[in-house]
């Protein structure tokens, strides 16, 4: 018997890339989570507004009840952030995960990232002079601007920022809390600087033509070094 | 190939709309056909400083809306015979202003000019947006001012971001011109010193119109200042050489000091 295709069909595929992140969990305590999802959320709001993730219990072994994963998820979902499954989880994880949640296991090979930082750090380089009104930022390392930092402007970087030229605009360097980020600047006329959260604004400092380095001291205050 | 300029600023009352009657008039006296078009709708003021304001029937917003041609709309300038006007409406608002409509008729004068020279209105709004859209060229200016040097640096942020040529990633071709400068209060560190503003901005200059007195005159009497031989008027010629890459004076006094002295000494013959 001939079977034949109805000429409309009912649906269509169209391949998307869309990027989805691993969220390795290291604790359950719900009340760390949210700080830390508070202060990502202040410092880079476009990262985790929509995010799709899976859910990665590489880092953490323990078993846990339906209602600890149940306020997980309610809390992600507060920031938006959309989970679809989860990895590397044990039997015992599997279980709960699939009687309290709809995730579904994806992928159960162990992964092979062992370290920290679960991708590499990428160098971005712009040429300025970055403008009155400009926001520059690179959330996955380094960040290069050759030519000035002018006033009204700010630029981001989750490593360290290198400024070619004078800074008079804002600037913020490891802005996921990496406090042994610097700011290398060949003029100081900075609006505000900040590491890791850790922030001087122009009351107090102290304007230079100088090539400097500012950086955190030993006791985490914003220090400038003349070069 | 038709060029579009946009005189912009940022800044307001910084002298866009006596540049750009001065700069189009220039451009036309160089044997260019020359059409400037006036971009603020409802403080429309570059139909006063040529004098034609009379003679302002349509304008541009009669265009976008059918209800005259551009022929029809365009004023042609009494002094110069290669330069036309393109008032802006006095009645209408600004959002009667739009991006279709300029467009069209940004591409109908393309066919007939030589140079369009667009005088945006103050402000980062969409009149200001849209005057500079267009633009190959963009004429920033600024006074020796701590204000409207911040205003000229956001207005060239804008530029490398809202404009045509910035969305095909390409970019346009940015002139320094300072007005309203006095050397004796530079010179006595009252005023920011055309190396400060350049430094800052980080465009290359294309001319310093000196404070003068005859500007004021020359928007009273309807006449752009660039026809009347005072350093105000020179420094536009100036300008408008260095722009057209034509050699002349500009050459031999490299350095703005011998180009002050100069301005010293014509304002002494003509004492004005």
């Amino acid at each position: 018997m001939h079977k034949i295709m109805p000429i409309q069909s009912a649906f269509s595929i169209k391949a998307n890339l869309q990027a989805i992140s691993y969220l390795f969990l290291k604790s359950l305590n719900i009340q760390n989570i949210n700080s830390q999802l508070k202060a990502q959320q202040e410092q880079a709001p476009k990262f985790i507004k929509n995010a799709i993730v899976i859910i990665d219990f590489s880092f953490y072994a323990k078993r846990f009840t339906a209602n600890e994963i149940s306020q997980l998820i309610d809390l992600l979902k507060n920031y938006q952030i959309i989970p679809i499954g989860f990895a590397n989880a044990s039997i015992e994880q599997t279980k709960t995960m699939q009687s309290c949640t709809n995730l579904n296991l994806i992928n159960n090979h162990k992964s092979s990232i062992k370290s920290e930082n679960v991708t590499k750090p990428i160098t971005k380089q712009v040429n300025g002079p970055i403008r009155s009104g400009q926001e520059v930022q690179n959330l996955q390392g380094d960040l290069i601007i050759l030519g000035s930092v002018n006033p009204g402007s700010k630029v981001m970087a989750a490593g360290n920022v290198h400024i070619y030229g004078k800074l008079a605009g804002k600037v913020m360097a490891g802005a996921y809390g990496d406090k042994s980020a610097k700011i290398f600047v060949q003029q100081n006329f900075a609006e505000l600087v900040s590491i890791a959260g850790i922030y001087q604004n122009a009351e107090h400092i102290k304007p230079t033509k100088n090539c400097s380095i500012i950086q955190l001291n030993a006791v985490n205050s914003i220090e400038t070094i003349s070069i | 190939m038709t060029e579009v300029i946009v005189v912009t600023s940022g800044k307001g009352g910084v002298g866009k709309t006596t540049s750009s009657a001065s700069i189009a008039t220039g451009l036309a006296l160089a044997g260019h056909k020359t059409v400037v078009i006036d971009f603020d709708i409802g403080l429309r003021n570059l139909d006063l400083i040529f004098g034609c304001e009379n003679r302002a029937v349509y304008d541009i917003i009669s265009v976008i809306n059918g209800d005259a041609n551009l022929s029809q709309a365009l004023i042609k300038d009494k002094r110069c015979q290669n330069l036309f006007i393109l008032p802006a409406s006095q009645t209408s608002d600004k959002d009667a202003l739009t991006d279709d409509g300029v467009a069209q008729i940004i591409n109908d004068l393309k066919n007939d000019f030589d140079y369009i020279v667009c005088d945006s209105p103050a402000g980062i709004e969409h009149g200001a947006i849209s005057a500079m859209y267009h633009a190959d060229h963009a004429i920033i200016v600024t006074n020796p001012e701590i204000s409207s040097v911040r205003d000229s640096d956001r207005i060239l942020g804008l530029l490398a971001s809202k404009t045509l040529r910035a969305k095909e990633n390409s970019s346009i071709s940015e002139h320094l011109l300072v007005t309203r400068y006095d050397n004796k209060r530079a010179r006595f560190g009252e005023m920011l010193s055309v190396d400060d503003i350049a430094e800052i901005l980080a465009i290359p200059l294309l001319g310093v119109i000196p404070e003068s007195p005859a500007i004021l005159k020359a928007s009273n009497e309807g006449i752009p200042v660039i026809h009347r031989k005072v350093p105000a008027g020179l420094a536009y010629t100036m300008a408008i050489n260095k722009f057209l890459g034509v050699d002349d004076l500009q050459e031999k006094s490299s350095s703005w000091n011998a180009l002050n002295k100069l301005f010293v000494k014509i304002a002494n013959k003509v004492g004005a």
